[in-house]
């Protein structure tokens, strides 16, 4: 329930021991190891030590390589699979097992061999189809194409522009060359095609002619037969690559069943590259490595238990007011879920800060209950979100969010009792249509009918975590050992507060004034000089302004319960118009399911925008580092870890 | 006078029309938008689809709110049961002003919302993983649209014509 303490870890130990000392670390996943690149720039440092090799390289090749395997297995042997895979449970040892590492590399190894064949085939392929689409037009051409000219006379085939006329042409090449002979093999839309018989001796003067005309020749030097059985050279040579791209493709199919070990053999690479990856953070002089980083005071036993082991120096000290060491929040299992709403604003700074997953837990689940107050999309929630999280057991954010779910559904489904809906006024449209009863949930309150009630009750939440918020400054105030100051922050609003209140009850403004007076005394006490503090005192009057915003901003709360259940009631109707319960039932369904959707992102946004604007601002220090210690980081497996003993 | 005798039915009607064409114009121009942007991304990369289209369809919901708003009125003013019934120019002009939340509102707020969810289409191109923060930047939009709607049900519900 608090941010944990963290110290500042330096250890030195043997770099004979550095493989087995980062397994371990990883495996205790309490220490984060930060760069020592700043050590360097000091001669000192840089006369001794060196920056650590490591093999990050060649492990992200191999994460790329197995990676590129299971893409190829998603195109070329799909299995159907929801929007979550179910991560299979193993043991530590299960998971570790480097011949089952070794036997999926050699599986992706084989995978990225018949990819690049199937890459070069699909090359062969775009090649020939060219060279097929460049000989099609000259297909009834009956001469072998590499072999045109005879003794004297020169064979040229070749294209004009489709502009040229092919008369002029002819004309032309008559006048100039009347030993020549065009023949017009076939037209399309760009060219002409054209066969031109030459006699040796007018060769020059018909070239000459023909390039007039932008007469270009075709060579297909390499091919040796017609064009017609070129063609169904190509054609036969076509069907045999995508033979040969089949097999591949089968091979690689066929693969099928060991998407799972590729997947468990990517989590074992990553976390193979996390070490790496930490390893680039040590120092070494050859026989030594020098480490530093943040240790967790949560692990602290079990890393000193660790490193006893080893033959080894550390020293774990407390971070000084300058050092800024990361901030991990250590609540209860059951209170982690809110842990996302924190995570999507900011973490607590390390100084100064305070944990406010405690703080804002309640607030957050009864605010966003209060706006999705309905029976019915309170319990379609919570069983939704509860299948999930058995099922599938999503970890992290997804997790903490499916998780949350549950919370929030409850609190949805409390604050539906207390308004009497379900799927809107569902049940009152349905007797009155269908049954010609009149019939309603028993209710405490009916926001439509009511909806000064409901902003009133709105506004009083608000109050209350306004208030709460300034306590909590107070409090955090007296921690870091300034509590007049905090109690000077917050009193004299309360003393303008009660006279707001007096006034309202009593009329009697006295009140008001005696709080404008003791805010005027109190607010500028910061500044320097008489004048500084008269003046910051009445400057501060104006945060009246800021109280009255932050107060109606809860107006929302009102606001987004009365949209959910109007656009509810409005679906209910219009199902309900042409009496016909096939119609209500279809509308039914796909209007709630709307209404569900866009509240629920709605009213998740809003809930947590009171926090952090108007709670958070009442106390909060942001800007945390999140702790991002060495360790075990799966994607697709959950580790069961056992205790050592 | 004839004219006056219809005038008030005429202009509560003008007043449901617009809560509808204004606020469906909007979101057209709000979804398309949106389109516009997302066909770009796919054009790279098929494959975000599915977020694309969220994204896209969230301006879409202030049309459905006009139609909310028009539907409510012209129930408050008989279309749907007992025909439509001649009205004062006062009760006329309350309907009016009552659809106006919604025609002004959804107008505006559907085309702002593109615009943000378009954005965060190409926030999404670059970084898929920050999908929810999209759709939270266009959810605030949503909000005020959510406050005229209520506005306008408020007033026409409060209305027995």
């Amino acid at each position: 329930m608090a941010i944990v303490k963290m110290k500042l870890f330096r250890l030195i130990a043997l770099e004979q021991d550095r493989a087995a000392l980062l397994s371990r670390l990883q495996r205790l996943g309490c220490v984060e190891i930060s760069e020592s690149e700043g050590k360097l720039s000091a001669p000192e440092w840089a006369g001794l030590m060196r920056r650590e090799t490591s093999s990050v390289g060649e492990v992200k090749t191999q994460i790329a390589q197995v990676t590129h395997a299971l893409e190829a297995l998603r195109k070329y042997a799909p299995v159907r699979s929801g929007l979550f895979t179910k991560r299979p449970f193993m043991t530590e040892e299960e998971f570790l097992d480097a011949d089952a590492m070794g036997s999926a590399l050699e599986v992706s190894g084989t995978i990225g061999d018949s990819l690049s064949a199937i890459t070069r085939l699909n090359t062969k392929e775009n090649r020939l189809s060219g060279i097929k689409a460049s000989l099609a037009p000259w297909s009834a051409l009956p001469l072998p194409l590499n072999a045109l000219s005879t003794e004297h006379v020169t064979i040229t085939m070749g294209v004009c522009p489709a502009v040229v006329s092919v008369d002029a042409v002819t004309r032309a090449l008559g006048e100039t060359a009347p030993l020549s002979q065009l023949t017009l093999l076939r037209s399309d839309k760009e060219l002409h095609y054209f066969l031109l018989l030459c006699h040796n001796s007018e060769l020059v003067e018909a070239e000459d002619v023909m390039k007039s005309f932008a007469f270009s020749a075709n060579q297909f030097k390499e091919l040796s037969g017609t064009a017609a059985e070129e063609i169904a050279r190509i054609e036969k040579e076509l069907v045999q690559v995508a033979a040969l791209r089949k097999t591949e493709e089968e091979t690689i199919a066929s693969f099928g069943d060991k998407r799972f070990a590729l997947r468990h053999c990517l989590d074992q690479l990553n976390q193979i590259l996390s070490r790496e990856t930490a390893r680039e953070h040590l120092l070494t002089d050859g026989t030594i490595i020098f480490l530093e980083g943040w240790a967790a005071e949560t692990g602290l036993s079990k890393l000193e238990a660790l490193l006893g082991e080893f033959s080894c120096a550390y020293s774990l000290e407390d971070p000084t007011a300058e050092q800024t060491p990361p901030t991990l929040l250590k609540n209860p299992k059951w209170m982690k879920p809110i842990n996302m709403v924190t995570e999507m604003y900011s973490l607590p700074a390390y100084h100064g800060g305070i944990d406010p997953n405690p703080l804002i837990f309640g607030f957050y689940i009864i605010f966003f209950g209060f706006m999705f107050a309905d029976i019915g999309y309170g319990l379609i929630l919570t069983l939704i979100c509860s299948i999930i999280t058995k099922k599938y057991h999503p970890k992290k954010t997804m997790g903490y969010m499916f998780h949350l779910g549950i919370y929030l559904g409850i609190s949805a489904t409390f604050f539906g009792f207390l308004t009497g809906g379900f799927f809107s006024n569902s049940l009152t449209i349905i007797a009155e249509t269908f049954f010609g009863k009149e019939f309603a949930l028993p209710a405490l309150f009916d926001p439509l009918s009511d909806p000064m009630l409901v902003l009133m009750i709105a506004i009083c939440m608000g109050m209350v975590q306004l208030l709460v918020g300034q306590c909590i400054h107070i409090y955090v105030c007296a921690r870091d050992g300034v509590l007049l100051d905090g109690i000077l922050d917050v009193v004299p609003w309360w003393v303008l507060f009660a006279g707001i209140g007096i006034f309202a009850a009593m009329g009697t403004a006295t009140g008001i004034w005696v709080g404008v007076v003791v805010l005027v005394l109190t607010q500028g006490r910061h500044k320097k000089g008489v004048f500084g503090k008269l003046f910051g005192g009445i400057a501060s009057l104006y945060d009246v302004t800021a109280w009255l915003s932050d107060i109606l901003s809860y107006s929302r709360l009102m606001a987004l319960m009365l949209a959910g259940t109007v656009i509810g009631s409005v679906f209910n109707i219009l199902g309900a118009l042409p009496g016909n319960a096939l119609v209500y039932a279809l509308v039914f369904v796909i209007g709630h399911i709307f209404n569900m959707g866009i509240n629920i992102i709605g009213t998740y946004v809003h809930a947590a925008r009171l926090q952090y604007l108007e709670f958070f601002g009442k106390f909060y220090k942001e800007g945390g580092i999140p702790f991002r210690p060495l360790a075990y980081q799966t994607k697709y497996t959950d580790i069961i870890l056992e205790e050592e003993t | 006078m004839d004219i006056f005798a219809n005038a008030g039915t005429a202009i509560a009607f003008l007043g449901a029309t617009l809560a509808v064409g204004m606020a469906c114009a909007g979101s057209g121009k709000g979804v398309g938008l949106v389109g516009e942007a997302a066909t770009g991304v796919l054009s790279e990369d098929p494959g975000k689809f599915s977020q694309c289209l969220i994204l896209q369809i969230i301006p879409g919901t202030q049309g459905l709110y006009g139609l909310v708003i028009w539907f409510f009125a012209m129930m408050k003013m008989g279309f749907f049961s007992s025909g439509i019934q001649l009205m004062s120019i006062e009760t006329g002009c309350a309907f009016f002003a009552a659809c106006m939340p919604m025609a002004i509102g959804g107008l505006i707020t559907a085309i702002a919302q593109g615009r943000t969810a378009a954005a965060g289409i190409s926030l999404i191109a670059k970084r898929p993983e920050d999908m929810s923060k999209a759709l939270i930047m266009a959810i605030m939009v949503e909000f005020y649209a959510i406050l005229c709607l209520l506005a306008s049900f408020l007033m026409l519900n409060s209305m027995g014509a």
